[in-house]
């Protein structure tokens, strides 16, 4: 008895294990089909600890080349600041010195307010960072949703769980939630008005063109 | 053109440098009537520091520098340099650095000559200076700024300088202010925007009163690479005007003060930190 019991919540480890697998092999595969963009709002805590009403336009080129751009809404402290990440770089746009910082992909920060929002955008990148589970089903606005646990593979990401509603009919994320390891809210963002853009990437590496340019290794 | 053997050693030094240099700036100097100069600029990574070397016929100055960079929320940058020519000594100091909605800096500096016989790019007085600036968001579309300065120069006499300023952030930025130098009031209108939809952006700054200086900058994206053309011109009462041209690495400034100068400039990029 003890050992069916062992076999059948081995497979349904295995089930769960490969719907995981599946669900992030159809968001990446929706969000690989071309370019689009989203706006994220919601609340985050800033690294003073206060909390903070928090909007950014989110713009993805997928493919080989991809390229993605953060706008900054919300706080209006940081309105007009702008990150935009390639293959190579991060160029992190400054509002206030009208600067502009380019550092490599793999030094550059783009955690930024505790998350990485570029992520949601690549969910392959995401479940290679955060080890995810399927936690169940849940009925939203938007409709049927699937609701992902994570939890940091790396410590140093700067939270201790994950939450993501993913939409069933059209796989993409909806919300996400992030929590320290008191289960205190560091960040809790909805996605809206997600739509397919023709982006292209001069667009998206739009910036002024008296920024001063800052290359930092 | 001074001793030959200084720019021999100098361009062997930043030859082998080169390496590893981020970028080398060779430039040609003249100001009437006194004979041309070359001038040499190098920046090279230090761990994680930047060192910058400049030299011209009689003065070498070093510099070192530095930042902290935390993504949109803001960065903090610093960095010292000590120079050393025939005709005297100079050091200064900056920091500076943006969080959030405050951004502020400071400069210092003492030299014991005109700084301009240090560096021919500096301005024509010794002595002590020190510089605050800063900027507050008071809202996302309104800026104030804040700009405060004192000198001391080698004859003793001190000037100070100091400027406030609103900036209104609508499809262009408009800048009104009010400024004091040296005990002249004078008025600051300000315009910044885009001419078209490639991006050419034009920035015009008119301070009118008991001073006039208008400044103006036209800067136009060339390519996808981040190269821009830009034009730059100041002209000023009493009278001295600057011109300033700016693509591809090559740069050319000429400017009047009572006497003309030309300065004439090709950076090498390597990449890495600039």
């Amino acid at each position: 008895m003890k050992k069916w019991l062992a076999i059948a919540l081995l497979s349904l480890g295995l089930v769960a294990a490969q719907s995981i697998a599946e669900i992030t092999r159809q968001v990446q595969a929706n969000l690989e089909r071309a370019p689009w963009e989203a706006t994220l709002t919601g609340k985050v805590q800033l690294p003073d600890g206060s909390t903070q009403e928090a909007e950014f336009r989110l713009q993805v080129i997928p493919g080989k080349e991809q390229l993605a751009r953060v706008e900054f809404k919300k706080p209006a402290a940081l309105e007009g600041n702008f990150v935009v990440i390639s293959d190579k770089e991060v160029w992190n746009y400054l509002f206030l010195t009208n600067q502009l910082i380019i550092q490599p992909r793999a030094k550059g920060r783009v955690e930024g307010l505790g998350i990485n929002l570029t992520d949601l955008g690549d969910f392959e990148q995401l479940s290679e960072r955060v080890a995810l589970r399927l936690l169940g089903e849940q009925t939203t606005p938007a409709g049927a949703a699937w609701r992902i646990g994570g939890v940091p593979k790396d410590p140093s990401l700067g939270f201790a769980s994950m939450e993501i509603l993913v939409l069933k009919a059209d796989p993409r994320p909806l919300a996400i939630t992030l929590r320290d390891s008191s289960n205190r809210v560091l960040a809790d963002l909805s996605f809206s008005s997600f739509r397919r853009a023709n982006l292209t990437p001069q667009a998206l590496r739009k910036r002024p063109a008296d920024a001063e340019v800052l290359r930092r290794n | 053109m001074g001793n030959p053997w200084v720019y021999v050693a100098t361009t062997a030094v930043l030859a082998w440098c080169a390496g590893s240099a981020q970028s080398l700036t060779f430039g040609l100097y003249a100001r009437l009537p006194d004979s041309p100069t070359l001038t040499l600029e190098a920046t090279l990574p230090l761990g994680a520091f930047d060192l910058e070397a400049r030299l011209q016929r009689d003065a070498l100055g070093l510099g070192l520098g530095s930042s902290l960079e935390f993504s949109a929320l803001g960065r903090l940058s610093y960095g010292a340099r000590a120079s050393l020519g025939f005709a005297g000594w100079g050091v200064e100091g900056r920091i500076g650095g943006t969080f959030g909605p405050v951004a502020a800096s400071l400069e210092t500096g003492y030299s014991s000559a005109l700084r301009s016989q240090l560096w021919v790019g500096d301005e024509a007085e010794g002595g002590l200076k020190v510089g605050l600036g800063g900027r507050y968001r008071l809202s996302p579309r309104e800026t104030l700024g804040l700009g405060l300065g004192f000198k001391r120069n080698l004859a003793g006499l001190a000037s100070g300088l100091g400027e406030l300023s609103y900036a209104l952030r609508q499809e262009q930025t408009y800048t009104f202010g009010l400024g004091v130098d040296d005990s002249r009031l004078y008025g600051i209108l300000g315009w910044r925007g885009e001419l078209d939809e490639a991006g050419t952006l034009l920035e015009a700054t008119l301070r009118v009163g008991q001073l006039w200086r208008l400044e103006a900058a036209l800067t136009a994206p060339l390519d996808e690479e981040l190269d821009n053309l830009k034009l730059r011109l100041t002209a000023a009462y009493p009278w001295a005007a600057t011109l300033g041209l700016e693509a591809y690495g090559f740069r050319a400034d000429a400017s009047y003060d009572g006497g003309f100068s030309l300065w004439l400039r090709y950076t090498l990029s390597f990449g890495g930190n600039e």
